[in-house]
């Protein structure tokens, strides 16, 4: 489809009349301002295509120029189609009109409408303006301002005419509705095994429960029925040993083997018995030998131990005759010794008498001197005393200091100032005479050769002319002269007070000030040195010397120098420490003979009480033994011990015999037996008792367990088991069969789409590669609209692009869709209001190549208000402006 | 001078069917103790004297106290007497459904041999019964043997009673414990010997007879079903045997081979000959045979409507193929994806080697069913 013309008027904003004519084949740009009524041609498309004539109501108010009033809009275009060229002329509003001519035919009213719909495939609305739904392929490719990077959204009659382009291509590879509703019943049996996730559904899980439960139900009963088995085997065993019990008649054998082993133990007791009788009587003659030997033994040691005492006690008295001369020899050595002691004690007091002596006589003589010493300072620092007091007061009287000289300094540098101030605001007078000629003031001759300056009112007399008065401007001169004058008086006060006739005075006499503080300084330094602890002190120290000297020399007058004083002193030393050691031998020869006498006298009283000890205990056994042998002779004694133990030995032998006469019995073996017999009975008895009462028992529990019926119930688990298994492998093959059709179908279906797509995919591919190279575009497979663009792997839907790649992407794809239709001979064309707007100016480039691309067989018009950008693209441009026609 | 009872064995109470789910099983588990009513209505009415019972009368020694019970009830049909030996299902165990019996007490016709080697007179004496005791499950020794010598009345009838295989002339016994010769009646100078084990009537020799099960309980091609009246008139008289149909249910085991609808057809007709009373029919049905999946649906179909006129339908489908046609997948879908799918699961199904081959088979069919169902 090709549009050559289009001519509007009275239709919106184009109140004016617009005709644009000689379309582009390829790509026209119709250029507008904005309001200027570029968009409202893509409206007068729509409406001149779609909206039937006969529109009334608010649909036609729409369609009017605002304000206007009695005007009938009217469309004509002239577009080709398969090769023919046709007119639509379209009047709506009051006294509508559609005609419809070309390709040889001429149509009017609804069959101008009717051909209409025909030609370009497209389902009008019952009633109303048409919309997007109702402008077949122009729904998808006349885009509207603003809509260019929306989703493609287009209508059926769009998506019929594409899915039979690629149909016609590649087959009907989709299922349809057919394929949709068996894929959903097949999912939906699938859904009745598995999650969505795949997981197993109670359908399955529930049954595999139940076998695990049956399993485990089966194993249990025939447990039990194994454990009734056993419990029957094993109380048809008892019975058959009650019965062997019954036949071999044992437990009688047992009992007379016991009764004889009992008899055989109770003889054996019997000579057990006499060989503790035995036994007993042997002890006692044992016990009665040892007496009487022990009798005889102790005899023999109390004689043994008397004599031993005696020759002790005879020891003793002979060991203290032998220590006394030498106790006596001791007792003189001590005597002398003390007396030894006591003279060299006085010679020593001596020797320390004479030494006190000297030491004070050294010690006076030493104060004597230190005294005099003393008083000579003390004369020194009385007369620095007096020079300091002189120098004190002569510094008194000089009244200038510092500040004082600083106060003097200050008024006279004031006063220069002030002068200097007078002398700037005085009258500077030049006198040049003539001659000779002489200037005189106050009668004074006046310097010619410098100005005179003038502060007050002078008079000056000049020779040969009289006088003149010069009188300086008081006002400014007044203050200065009394200022001046003021500061003069007080500087002349203040030296007047002082005494000074000038400053110079002032100077001199601070200079003074401070070389008496300097010597007074001096002084006072020498005066430390002297006394340091002040003058006063000094004389405290002089006063406390001659008091103590007095009071020593109070001994006896007269003072020895200091030098043989100290002579003296040391001779007495020496001979107090001559008499120190000669004492102190003296006492340790004292303690040493002590020592010894005591030694020697705690020897002899020792001696003498062991003598004494020893004779009594002499005599004390002697006594002993004499009572014991007049009581008992020692022969008897030793005649009683033989006695006795011949006794012992006699009864010793008979004890013997009885043992012998036991072992003859073998009392281990009757032991042994005894117990064999005993336990045989015993066990053979409880083992009796035992499986009596165990047949009893198990002949109770199994009619009780019989009762249960546990072969049945074991059947009946079996048999539920097996269902419950055939029931689970048939289920589980029945979701296997669902879950592969499904697999299939799916696998299948997805193909299906890959290939349905394939055609569309061909047409994108090189519009694409312009823009977003290695890149692939994801449509649905039912509605063909964008899904996601997939870079790199990585899918992006649609949404998720910037604005700028929607409205290119969308554009792309219109771009190939119409390339495809158009090979179908579908009449398409590609209107783009204000499109790429939001495209940078590389991307906007390359989409100016992409339509190019395109336009090599399809007409694109492309409406904007931005004449520059499409400048670059190389195409006819239609200013709207110069294609108004009424007015 | 005639004795006449009626030779029974194998009863099973208590088995419990419970492979057969739901009420099916349960209607077999109640149908046994009254087919024994039925035994003894019958010896009733035929005037017999006894009753003997050649072991198994009950499924297990572990049955329930009511089994034991609703027997005791299903006695007393028949007011002469009542002879029972253990089988090998209930030997005389120390415990076992016979001590049971003795200690709740039983009905005065009611004997059980429980003893060795003891005669037990019958009729005043008109017969006396010689039974084999097993006191176990599997006896290596013939306990049959001390009827050789066993002493009787000479005016007596010589009856003897056995649970256990005749190898000589049963299939495959030949390794079954239990064995009784097949000459025995004769070297003991039996004139009946009345045996149990085999669930099938049989007949060994004109004294020696298997009377089977009175009522069936499994697929079998023996001849249960039966008890046998039987009359001696005198001590050495040969033995009259009448086999008198006892049973309820008939079990059918069937195998067909289809192929088309005609097939489908020829198995319709044929189940209804086989059960002209299908409430009271049970069928194993062995399909062989490669259908498409229209026919398969078809038979299948017919199949349903039999499974819930039959006590009990079990198909055993293994051997037959589903093997979708051109029409088949056409009838699916001609094009589109899911003509795609129809025919790669139709190579997989057909692909011997791909072990997932059935459950492909077993996909289509259903996308067949499915397709079916969603009207396509």
């Amino acid at each position: 489809m090709r549009i050559e013309r289009l001519a509007v008027r009275d239709f919106r904003k184009l109140d004016r009349g617009v005709e644009i004519a000689g379309f582009d084949p390829a790509i026209t740009i119709i250029v507008g301002d904005n309001e200027e009524g570029k968009s409202t041609l893509l409206k007068a498309l729509q409406a001149v295509f779609f909206d039937r004539h006969g529109l009334t109501g608010k649909a036609i108010e729409d369609m009017l120029p605002f304000g206007a009033k009695g005007v009938r809009p009217a469309i004509d275009v002239d577009f080709v189609l398969a090769g023919a060229l046709y007119r639509l002329e379209k009047a709506f509003g009051r006294d509508p009109s559609v005609s419809l001519e070309g390709g040889g035919g001429r149509w009017q009213g609804e069959d101008a409408e009717d051909r209409l719909r025909e030609l370009l495939g497209f389902t009008q609305p019952g009633r109303g303006p048409a919309k997007e739904e109702h402008r077949g392929l122009a729904g998808l490719l006349w885009v509207e301002q603003g809509r260019a990077f929306a989703r493609l959204e287009m209508n059926s009659d769009s998506q019929t005419a594409l899915r039979e382009a690629i149909e016609g291509e590649v087959g009907q590879v989709l299922g349809g509705d057919r394929g949709r509703r068996l894929l959903a019943a097949v999912k939906e049996r699938v859904g009745d095994y598995y999650t969505p996730t795949g997981r197993e559904k109670k359908t399955l899980s529930d049954r595999r429960k139940r076998v695990g439960e049956l399993e485990n139900e089966r194993q249990t009963q025939e447990r039990e029925l194994r454990d009734y088995d056993k419990k029957v085997k094993e109380l048809g065993d008892l019975r058959r040993r009650l019965i062997r019990y019954d036949r071999k008649d044992s437990l009688t054998t047992a009992k007379t083997a016991m009764d004889e082993a009992d008899k055989a133990v109770r003889e054996l007791e019997k000579v057990d018995a006499r060989v503790e009788t035995a036994k007993a009587s042997m002890g006692g003659a044992e016990a009665v030998a040892r007496a009487a030997e022990k009798d005889r033994d102790r005899r023999a040691g109390l004689a043994a131990k008397a004599s031993r005492a005696e020759e002790e006690a005879r020891e003793a008295a002979t060991a203290l005759e032998n220590l006394e001369p030498e106790r006596d020899g001791a007792e003189r050595a001590l005597t002398e010794t003390l007396r030894q002691f006591d003279k060299s004690g006085r010679r020593r007091d001596e020797a320390k008498d004479a030494a006190v002596s000297a030491r004070r006589a050294r010690e006076r003589a030493k104060t004597a001197d230190e005294l005099e010493t003393i008083e000579n300072k003390l004369k020194r620092a009385d007369a620095l005393n007096e020079k300091i007091g002189r120098e004190k007061r002569a510094s008194a009287a000089n009244p200038v200091d510092d500040d004082v000289l600083d106060r003097l300094r200050d008024l006279s540098s004031k006063i220069a100032g002030a002068e200097a101030a007078l002398e700037a605001a005085a009258v500077a007078l030049t006198f040049e005479p003539e001659g000779a000629m002489a200037v005189s003031l106050d009668g004074e001759p006046v310097d010619t050769d410098r100005p005179v300056r003038v502060t007050e009112r002078k008079t000056f007399r000049l020779q040969g002319f009289g006088a003149v008065e010069v009188r300086p401007g008081d006002e400014d001169i007044v203050p200065l002269r009394d200022r001046l004058s003021g500061l003069s008086r007080r500087l002349r006060d203040k030296l007047r007070e002082l005494g000074l006739n000038d400053l110079a005075a002032a100077q001199t006499a601070l200079r003074e000030r401070q070389r008496s503080a300097g010597r007074l300084e001096r002084l006072r330094g020498e005066l430390k040195g002297i006394a340091p602890e002040g003058v006063e002190a000094l004389r405290e120290t002089v006063r406390g010397k001659r008091e103590s000297l007095a009071a020593v020399e109070g001994g006896d007058g007269g003072s020895p120098d200091i030098e043989s004083a100290r002579t003296v002193e040391a001779e007495a030393e020496g001979r107090l420490e001559d008499a120190e050691s000669a004492f102190a031998a003296a006492l340790r020869e004292r303690d040493a003979a002590r020592s010894a006498h005591g030694k020697l006298q705690d020897e002899w009283i020792g001696a003498a009480e062991r003598r004494r000890l020893k004779a009594e205990a002499a005599d004390r056994l002697q006594t002993e033994l004499a009572q014991a042998r007049r009581d008992t002779a020692d022969d008897v004694l030793a005649e009683r011990a033989e006695a006795d133990r011949r006794k012992f030995d006699e009864r010793k032998a008979e004890y013997e015999r009885m043992l012998k006469e036991r072992d003859a019995l073998a009392p281990d073996e009757v032991q042994l037996e005894h117990g064999r017999a005993r336990d045989a009975y015993d066990r053979l008895k409880k083992e009796k008792n035992k499986a009596e009462r165990d047949e009893r028992d198990l002949t109770i529990e199994l009619r009780t367990l019989g009762q249960r019926g546990l072969a049945e119930e074991l059947e009946r688990a079996r048999g539920e088991l097996d269902i419950a298994c055939a029931e689970l492998a048939r289920e589980e093959a029945e979701a296997k069969a669902w879950k592969l059709l499904m697999d299939t179908l799916r696998e299948a279906e997805r193909e299906a789409k890959e290939t349905f797509l394939g055609p569309v995919r061909d047409r994108l591919k090189p519009y694409l590669r312009m823009l977003f190279p290695d890149t692939e575009l994801r449509l649905r497979e039912d509605t063909l609209d964008i899904v996601s663009l997939v870079r790199g792997g990585v899918e992006e839907p649609f949404d998720d692009l910037s604005v700028g790649a929607r409205e290119q992407v969308a554009v792309l794809t219109r771009l190939a869709f119409a390339d495809l239709l158009r090979e179908k001979d579908r009449p398409v064309a590609l209107i783009l209001d204000d499109p790429l707007v939001n495209s940078d100016d590389e991307r906007f480039d390359r989409m100016q190549l992409a339509l190019r691309k395109a336009a090599e067989t399809l007409q694109i018009v492309v409406l904007t208000c931005h004449e520059a950008r499409y400048e670059t693209l190389g195409a006819k441009t239609v200013r709207l402006a110069d294609c108004r026609t009424g007015g | 001078m005639t004795f006449r009872f009626v030779h029974t064995a194998d009863w099973q109470l208590g088995k419990q069917f419970a492979n057969i789910p739901g009420d099916a099983g349960a209607a077999l588990r109640e149908r046994r103790v009254e087919t024994v009513k039925a035994v003894g209505r019958l010896a009733a009415e035929r005037d017999a004297d006894a009753v003997l019972v050649a072991g198994d009368a009950f499924d297990a020694n572990a049955v329930a106290d009511r089994t034991l019970t609703r027997m005791s009830v299903a006695l007393k049909e028949f007011a002469g007497d009542w002879v029972f030996i253990p089988g090998n299902h209930d030997p005389a165990l120390a415990d076992s459904v016979w001590s049971r019996l003795r200690h709740r007490g039983l009905s005065d016709n009611v004997y059980l041999a429980l003893e060795l080697e003891k005669p037990l007179t019958l009729a005043g004496g008109r017969a006396v019964v010689l039974p084999a005791v097993l006191r176990r499950r599997h006896e290596i020794d013939d306990l049959t043997a001390w009827f050789d010598n066993a002493e009787t009345q000479e005016d007596a009838i010589r009856i003897g009673l056995a649970h256990g295989s005749v190898p000589e002339s049963l299939p495959d016994s030949s390794a079954k414990p239990n064995r009784v010769p097949a000459g025995r009646a004769e070297a003991a100078r039996l004139d009946y010997l009345a045996l149990g084990d085999w669930h099938g009537t049989r007949r060994i020799n004109d004294r020696t007879w298997y009377s089977g099960t009175p009522e069936t309980d499994r697929f079998t091609s023996s001849d249960p079903g039966h008890a046998l009246v039987v009359t001696i008139r005198k001590p050495g008289g040969s033995p009259e045997v009448e086999k008198v149909p006892t049973g309820h249910f008939t079990w059918r085991e069937e195998s067909a081979e289809v192929r088309d609808d005609a097939d489908v057809e020829a198995l319709d007709r044929k189940i209804g000959e086989l059960a002209p009373e299908p409430e009271r029919c049970l069928l194993r049905l062995t399909l062989d045979g490669a259908v498409d999946l229209a026919t398969r649906k078809r038979l299948f179909d017919r199949l349903g409507d039999w499974e819930a006129r039959l006590h009990h339908l079990d198909i055993w489908e293994d051997g037959l193929l589903a093997e979708p046609s051109e029409d088949d997948l056409d009838r699916i879908d001609r094009d589109g994806f899911v003509r795609v799918a129809v025919e790669r699961l139709r190579d997989r199904a057909r692909d011997e080697r791909d072990p997932d081959r059935a459950v492909a088979r077993a996909a289509l069919i259903r996308l067949y069913k499915t397709h079916v169902g969603t009207g396509g």
